[in-house]
């Protein structure tokens, strides 16, 4: 079966998160390269407390909204700047390495060196500032159970804003030995269009010509549920 | 390892074991713990939740990925394990005694295999 490829359209986190989730549950063994991008918001982990990860106040105030993925980790700021990637396979096939180094060759295209950063994390090589963070979900354990891999690529991000909204706790920071968010992260400073077609380029060099989808090609009920089950309160603030 | 014979497995590497009130104590097995790694936390049900036969009932998160839980049974949760909660590196040690829910009110059941059946799956996984 030939890879799919899939660009989205949709600015609203979640409805893209229920297209991911969608094309996770209709993937039926293929390898899918999902690329989106979300308007301004903070997506928090699916085991976070929204309230001791954000500040929800400032971010009613200049209209940005709160979303929580299905996969683990720590709280993330997403804008137009931003870029998202995810990777769908079985877990049998999936290769977080292989992954990491598709998302790597394609920043290189524009000379631009990065390195493997914290657990889940791209950085660039000549700072070691972050660019991409990387979170990950399996339906099971076994080999054929789908699973994403999915990460942002800072492009042109408002770091200021992310420095904003985002509360981690002091603790964390000093774990990593940093003075605050801002230090450890950085944009890459190129085009979206651009690292979106040189990912694409790479993806398609490694597992072979893809086809293609629009994300109006997911299953229009099981999105819609997803994205009522993702948006709802209950969701958003259980932790 | 041999896998306990007091209790089946499912194929999506839950334990269950059936006890003589009617009611069924779920965990899940060395083989899950083992691929997931090291798990930070246990999302558990609540107490009351309806579920159903190899349906996940609740997920963990490790420090590799977030997985989702099946559920052998198609009942309703009497309890869950606060200790598991609270801590969920038992899974990890002791994946045997840290069950995660007590299911009652039993109607169906998934497909389940004996402890050396399931050893003979674990087999061809790898």
């Amino acid at each position: 079966m030939k890879p799919l490829i899939v660009t989205g359209v949709s600015t609203d986190p979640y409805q893209n998160l229920a297209i991911e989730e969608t094309l996770l549950k209709t993937s039926c063994g293929r390898r899918i390269l999902y690329l989106w991008q979300n308007d301004r918001t903070v997506v928090i982990g699916r085991h976070q407390d929204a309230k001791a990860e954000c500040d929800i106040e400032k971010m009613k105030e200049d209209g940005v909204t709160l979303s929580k993925r299905i996969s683990g980790g720590g709280a993330v700021y997403h804008d137009m700047g931003n870029m998202n990637f995810t990777f769908i396979a079985p877990r049998g096939i999936m290769s977080i390495d292989e992954n990491f180094g598709i998302i790597s060759e394609a920043v290189k295209a524009f000379g631009i060196d990065t390195c493997r950063t914290g657990n889940n994390d791209l950085g660039i090589a000549s700072t070691g500032a972050k660019f991409s963070g990387s979170a990950f979900y399996q339906s099971g354990p076994d080999a054929d159970a789908p699973c994403f891999h999915h990460g942002t690529i800072l492009c042109s991000c408002d770091i200021e804003k992310m420095v904003k909204y985002l509360t981690p706790s002091s603790a964390k920071l000093e774990r990593h030995g940093v003075k605050s968010v801002k230090a450890r992260v950085a944009n890459l400073g190129l085009e979206i269009s651009d690292v979106r077609e040189s990912i694409i380029k790479v993806f398609e060099e490694r597992f072979g010509k893809a086809d293609r989808a629009g994300e109006e090609d997911a299953d229009a009920a099981m999105v819609k549920e997803a994205r009522n089950r993702l948006s709802s309160h209950e969701w958003l603030f259980s932790i | 390892m041999s896998e306990k014979n007091d209790r089946l497995y499912s194929r999506q590497h839950e334990w269950a074991i059936f006890k003589d009130d009617g009611t069924c104590l779920v965990g899940i097995s060395d083989y899950a713990q083992k691929e997931l790694g090291n798990i930070v936390f246990a999302n558990l049900p609540e107490t009351g939740d309806e579920v159903t036969a190899d349906t996940p009932f609740c997920d963990v998160e490790s420090i590799k990925t977030v997985s989702d839980v099946y559920s052998p049974v198609t009942g309703k949760v009497i309890s869950v394990n606060e200790e598991v909660m609270d801590n969920p590196t038992l899974i990890n040690s002791d994946p045997y005694e840290a069950w995660f829910a007590v299911i009652g009110d039993i109607t169906d059941k998934g497909e389940l295999l004996s402890a050396e059946e399931y050893d003979e799956y674990i087999k061809t996984l790898k």
